[in-house]
């Protein structure tokens, strides 16, 4: 009798686990969607962060011949913008009013990569080189080469 | 008549009323001796050696059977050493096959776990207890990834992803806690509670292995639960 209440005990204990593991296994994160690299913007002067009156960005070569990523925003700190999933070479105009443009060219390795079932695959990226113009733009730094799942500052453009 | 009644009670209610302390004291004095015996009897010496025992787990395949994404099935073995240490030795098999969201994941790989655990009722003579324990655990393993491929919106262009035959390993400690019941002679009943902490996990260029037998999914730490039916060896 005293063994049949050990096998009864267990039997319950165990259905009762194998219900509270399953829900514990449905909690599931939401896909990771399109990777891209921050771009900070900073007075060099100061290092203090460069905000703007007004900054519309274009991404050039797109599907539609020229894509607006920011349209017109003001008090602009920092951006994510978009690279190419199949090109190693995306130019990126910024647009500070109607006669200031710089152009910025970011030369990267594309690799894509498998995160987990919920986040799904992703494109991952190595920025080599990053050129531009000087209209406004004093340098830019590469603070972090790796644009992945880590979200850190990629970029840092000096005014 | 009366007279003699009346006496005999009262020779009987004194005679109880001068016995009872009397036997208070007695009973008293024997419970010393007997404490006395009791102490003077040697706690039980358990031999170095107290027998094998081998376990199935019983969750792994259960979990499955309940809608869970994991197969495992797995072989312990552990040695009562002093009936306190019990060197444990597990081995299984993980597998999963799972399609959601347009990715496609396939693995399958043996493990190995090494550990110990500490029986905290050594004191009895018994084959049902409860203890606590610790394992290391490591796999090599390989997997299939595929998945409808990147489409990129904004620059236009496709790109394919299918990898197979991806290889890594990996390597984990466990937290143990459990307790057995001996339900028939020598066949025993346990669970387990684990907690699975990741020591490292190798990354592929083009995946993350999302899988890892005995571990569970890929995540810093994990809980994991054994249902195990246990049988003493006969020697």
């Amino acid at each position: 009798m005293r063994h049949l209440l050990k096998l009864l005990f267990f039997t319950v204990f165990t259905c009762c686990a194998v219900s509270l593991f399953m829900a514990c296994d449905e909690a599931s994160e939401s896909s990771v969607g399109r990777l891209s690299p921050l771009f900070n913007f900073v007075t060099k002067s100061t290092l203090a962060e460069k905000s703007f009156d007004s900054l519309t960005v274009v991404a050039l070569n797109t599907v539609r011949g020229d894509s607006i990523i920011i349209d017109n925003e003001k008090t602009v700190t920092s951006a994510t913008l978009p690279l190419s999933y199949v090109g190693t070479k995306t130019a990126l105009v910024f647009k500070y009013s109607k006669d200031t443009i710089d152009t910025v060219w970011v030369t990267h390795t594309n690799t894509e990569h498998f995160i987990s079932m919920d986040r799904g695959v992703a494109m991952f990226y190595h920025i080599d080189k990053v050129e531009h113009t000087k209209h406004l733009i004093d340098s830019i730094a590469i603070v972090n080469s790796e644009v992945n799942i880590n979200e850190k500052e990629n970029i840092r453009i000096y005014y | 008549m009366k007279k003699k009644i009346f006496a005999s009670i009262i020779s009987t209610l004194a005679l109880f009323v001068v016995s009872f302390p009397v036997l208070a004291q007695q009973q008293q004095a024997q419970r010393k001796v007997q404490k006395k015996v009791i102490s003077k009897i040697p706690k039980e010496v358990f031999p170095l050696y107290n027998g094998t025992f081998v376990g199935v787990d019983l969750y792994g395949i259960g979990s499955k059977a309940f809608g869970g994404d994991f197969l495992n099935s797995e072989v312990s073995v552990d040695v009562n050493l002093k009936n306190r240490f019990f060197p444990a030795v597990e081995l299984g098999y993980g597998k999963v096959d799972k399609d959601n969201n347009n990715i496609s994941y396939k693995s399958s790989a043996p493990y190995f776990r090494i550990g110990m655990d500490y029986n905290l009722m050594f004191k009895k003579k018994n084959l049902s207890h409860m203890y606590i324990g610790a394992r290391y655990g490591f796999t090599a393993l390989s997997y299939d990834v595929k998945s409808a491929g990147l489409d990129d919106d904004i620059y236009s262009g496709k790109v394919p992803f299918e990898y197979t035959g991806e290889n890594t390993t990996a390597h984990w400690m466990e937290l143990v806690g459990g307790i057995r019941a001996e339900v028939f002679k020598n066949v025993l009943m346990g669970w387990s509670l684990r907690y699975k902490a990741k020591i490292s996990v190798k990354d592929n260029v083009h995946s993350t292995p999302w899988y890892i037998p005995g571990f569970g999914e890929n995540k810093s730490s994990n809980f994991g639960i054994t249902y195990s039916l246990i049988y003493k060896l006969p020697f």
